[in-house]
């Protein structure tokens, strides 16, 4: 490994500038303080102002708490199963993704305070808490993760902090701020011999508390007897949905820092490559886990169970419900050859420009979901709607988002987010639309501009913390990309470590 | 809004002397050791002011109030000795919704907002409609307690499951954990309409009030959840909740099953005869919750299932 690489590596932070950089950091913050600014409007009005009603008591923020949550295990959660497992792959991946867990948890976990009635009283959670209560476990959980997690961005930090130290001319606050957080990293023997074993150790550490912490987010709901709510899967599920969601919100940020950042040489095809494969196999898990929930509940016809299931398949939650399956499947389509299925048949394909390939497949489904909505499911409008937007689906659309990995990554971790958020809505929400009691009615639930203004903030919030992060820290790790030269020829003797003896 | 300060102040003074009384008390006994006796048998004591001053008083003055943590454990806690219970007998109720005008009314709820429904039951599409009062349950093995992260809603020795206002953060966890949809938040303001004299009493227009016969189980603050308290504080007394005295059809029997007495107004009769001889259930016992409130089932109803309001009293 050369210098020059190492060079650019560190340097990575001061190729954030321009008007690029500066004017998307201002939109965000606007976003931001807008979010902030609705919430402050909230707490003087009570949350009468949003649009939660008496049988829906949780709404959108209890679903982007949900998802947000969940993005955390992006991070972490990967970093540390290949760092475990030495996918030497691994080496440019891991900072972004820590970096995005750290970020998801903090603003999952405000999404809580934002939906609190009292958040005045937020400390007599501390004073009263109930280790009864799956909300402290939920608690317990997601503040040990959010430490152990910063932790366990920081400790693979220090080198690279150290660098950033060496580099800076003056000895004024940004050389203090690094010298600080190095920690006296000079880079000797025994000092890499520790890092590697804390690295380690955290690494260990981290994966049982991540999947605890979306374990017990799942409890949160499966803990009360609703139905849909009251199951046993709901534990792996949620951690699986996690852990998909997370891939794909990682395959995004990478497609944008390595356009942005000209890291073409750093973040390979390979690397999109094989996070497409995780991200493909955590799509049979969750379809796996989504089927079960569904087939068994409407195979098993309990009422109270089957107002739920009906209210997402054919009710008022079916757009979520549905759109969440056209997103992932097409997804599963873009990350799966499905092209060649329709060159093995002769279909002659397309490809338009892929912007509006995308388009056309949300909105296409959208216009298909409408049609369905007007005519009814079994009329002959909607059913040719419904074959022509599958012949553009295969035909178009799928072949102009699959050309190449980059765009397989791109496109297939959108769609995923898109419908894991959708997920996370057709948990919470037809639940609580439809009371066990049927007398008093089905609920329904309209988020108000309030609402949207947080949500809009929520999300503005990650990418505005992952670009500051990006101006203060080198986004790929450069010691650990530079450690992956000498790391070949451990490979190799491992390799032939695995061969028969002769 | 006419201001009425010392009729205000006068709930926090009395705390506030009682807690003078009580520190005087404490510091009085530990103090006395160095006591001096006087001639006549009348003994000073030395006590430490709420300003950190010693002063010297005569025992005679200093006067017993009643221990303030107790009373303050008894909310908590329940009245002694009492398990009170609900009987609904749906044979007799036709919908006049008396029930909830006088809980509306007695709570200081807005118009929309009632913590007792009635609601039209249908068991299946063959069978006869009827109408179903229902209240919280008050179950002894409540959904909502078990979930809550604060104890803000804890359930007491006399069955009646309560809420604190005070210590409650408004997650609403509680809410959705109810199988039975009893319970109900206070999203905002205008979900908050006292009456003239509660008003009065207020110098703080955002609802942050006391009403103080209820102490903190009705107490109800904006970001807090609410629901039917079982009128504890009233039943402490021997009086019925409102909900019970206002029916024109005496549907509702409320009382204490450790005395194994309920009244509806009108009549009182044995707890344990009237759920035997009624074949009395529980609503969804399935759930494991054991609810506090008893049905009787709709059958040889005295009055046929009309779908419009009947208001009218018999």
């Amino acid at each position: 490994m050369n210098a020059k690489v190492i060079n650019e590596l560190i340097d990575l932070p001061n190729k954030l500038r321009g008007t690029y950089y500066w004017g998307g950091v201002t939109i965000l913050s606007i976003l931001v303080l807008a979010g902030i600014g609705a919430w402050v409007f909230q707490l003087i009005y009570g949350l009468s102002i949003t649009g939660l009603n008496e049988p829906i008591f949780w709404g959108i923020y209890i679903i982007n708490f949900v998802f947000f949550i969940g993005i955390s295990h992006a991070g972490t959660l990967i970093s540390a199963i290949l760092r475990l497992s030495r996918a030497e792959w691994r080496r440019p991946v891991t900072r972004m993704a820590e970096a995005i867990t750290v970020f998801a948890l903090f603003i999952g976990a405000s999404m809580i305070i934002v939906d609190m009635g009292r958040p005045d009283r937020l400390l007599n959670v501390f004073s009263y808490g109930r280790i009864q209560s799956p909300l402290m476990w939920d608690l317990l959980s997601v503040t040990a993760y959010l430490f152990a997690s910063i932790v366990y961005l920081y400790i693979p930090l220090i080198p690279d902090l150290a660098y950033m130290r060496d580099r800076v001319q003056n000895r004024g606050v940004l050389y203090r701020f690094y010298n600080n957080l190095a920690l006296n990293w000079q880079g000797t023997e025994l000092q890499k011999k520790r890092l590697d074993k804390a690295v380690k150790v955290s690494a260990i550490m981290i994966i049982p508390l991540a999947i605890s912490v979306h374990t017990v987010v799942s409890y949160v709901f499966a803990v009360t007897v609703q139905p849909m709510w009251h199951s046993t899967i709901f534990g792996p599920y949620f951690v699986i949905g996690a852990i998909f969601s997370g891939i794909a919100v990682l395959l995004i940020v990478m497609v944008i820092v390595r356009k942005a950042l000209q890291l073409e040489k750093i973040l390979k095809e390979i690397h999109f490559k094989y996070l497409s494969y995780l991200l493909l196999l955590m799509f049979g898990l969750w379809f796996y886990g989504t089927l079960g929930e569904h087939v068994i509940t409407g195979y098993g016809n309990k009422p109270d169970e089957m107002k739920v299931v009906i209210s997402k398949i054919f009710g008022e939650h079916s757009w979520a419900f549905t759109g969440m399956f056209a997103t992932m499947f097409l997804a599963f389509f873009i990350m799966t050859p499905g092209d060649s299925f329709m060159r093995a048949f002769r279909l002659p394909t397309m490809e338009i420009h892929p912007s509006v390939a995308f388009f056309l497949a949300l909105f296409g489904w959208g216009g298909w979901f409408a049609v369905i909505q007007m005519n009814g499911l079994t009329s002959i409008v909607s059913i040719l709607t419904g074959v022509i937007y599958f012949f553009v689906v295969f035909l178009v659309i799928v072949p102009t988002l699959r050309k190449d990995w980059f765009r397989v990554a791109l496109y297939s971790g959108i769609f995923v987010t898109i419908g894991m958020w959708l997920e996370r809505f057709t948990i919470v929400l037809p639940t609580l639309s439809r009371p066990r009691i049927e007398a008093l009615g089905w609920g329904f639930y309209t988020p108000t501009f309030v609402e949207i203004v947080i949500t809009v903030a929520g999300f503005s919030a990650l990418a505005l913390f992952f670009m500051i992060f990006a101006k203060l820290f080198p986004l790929v790790s450069a010691w650990e990309v530079e450690e992956g030269a000498e790391a070949v020829e451990q490979v190799k003797q491992n390799v032939r470590e695995y061969l028969p003896e002769e | 809004m006419p201001k009425n300060d010392g009729k205000h102040n006068s709930r926090r003074d009395f705390l506030k002397t009682g807690l003078t009384g009580m520190a005087a008390l404490g510091s009085g006994v530990f103090l006395h050791a160095c006591n001096k006796q006087d001639e006549d048998g009348d003994q000073t004591i030395k006590l430490l002011s709420p300003e950190g001053e010693v002063v010297e008083v005569k025992r005679s003055e200093v006067k017993y109030v009643p221990d303030l943590e107790a009373l303050d454990k008894n909310v908590r806690e329940g009245v002694p000795g009492r398990r009170f219970v609900m009987v609904i007998n749906l044979r007799r109720c036709r919908n006049a919704l008396r029930c909830q005008e006088a809980c509306a009314e007695m709570h200081g709820l807005a118009s929309h907002r009632s913590y007792i429904n009635v609601l039209k039951m249908q068991d299946a599409e063959t069978t006869y409609p009827y109408w179903m009062p229902q209240p919280c349950y008050h179950c002894d093995d409540p959904p909502c307690v078990k979930v809550c992260p604060t104890g803000a809603t804890f359930k007491r020795t006399d069955g009646v499951v309560a809420i604190d206002t005070v210590r409650c953060i408004g997650c609403r966890f509680c809410t959705v954990a109810c199988p039975y949809s009893a319970r109900q938040f206070v999203w905002g303001t205008e979900d908050l309409k006292l009456t003239r004299e509660d008003l009065e009493r207020s110098d703080e227009p955002s609802g942050e009030l006391d009403i103080v016969t209820h102490q903190t189980c009705s107490t109800r603050r904006v970001g807090t959840v609410e629901k039917c308290d079982f009128c504890p504080a009233k039943a402490a007394k021997g009086e019925l909740p409102d909900c019970v005295t206002a029916c024109p059809n005496g549907v509702i029997y409320y009382g204490d099953e450790n005395e194994d007495a309920v009244s509806n107004g009108q009549e009182t009769v044995r707890l344990s005869t009237l759920l035997r001889e009624n074949a009395a259930y529980r609503y969804k016992e399935y759930l494991g919750t054991k609810p506090r409130v008893y049905y009787i089932p709709p059958v040889n109803r005295r009055f046929p299932f009309e779908e419009t309001l009947n208001n009218e009293t018999t």
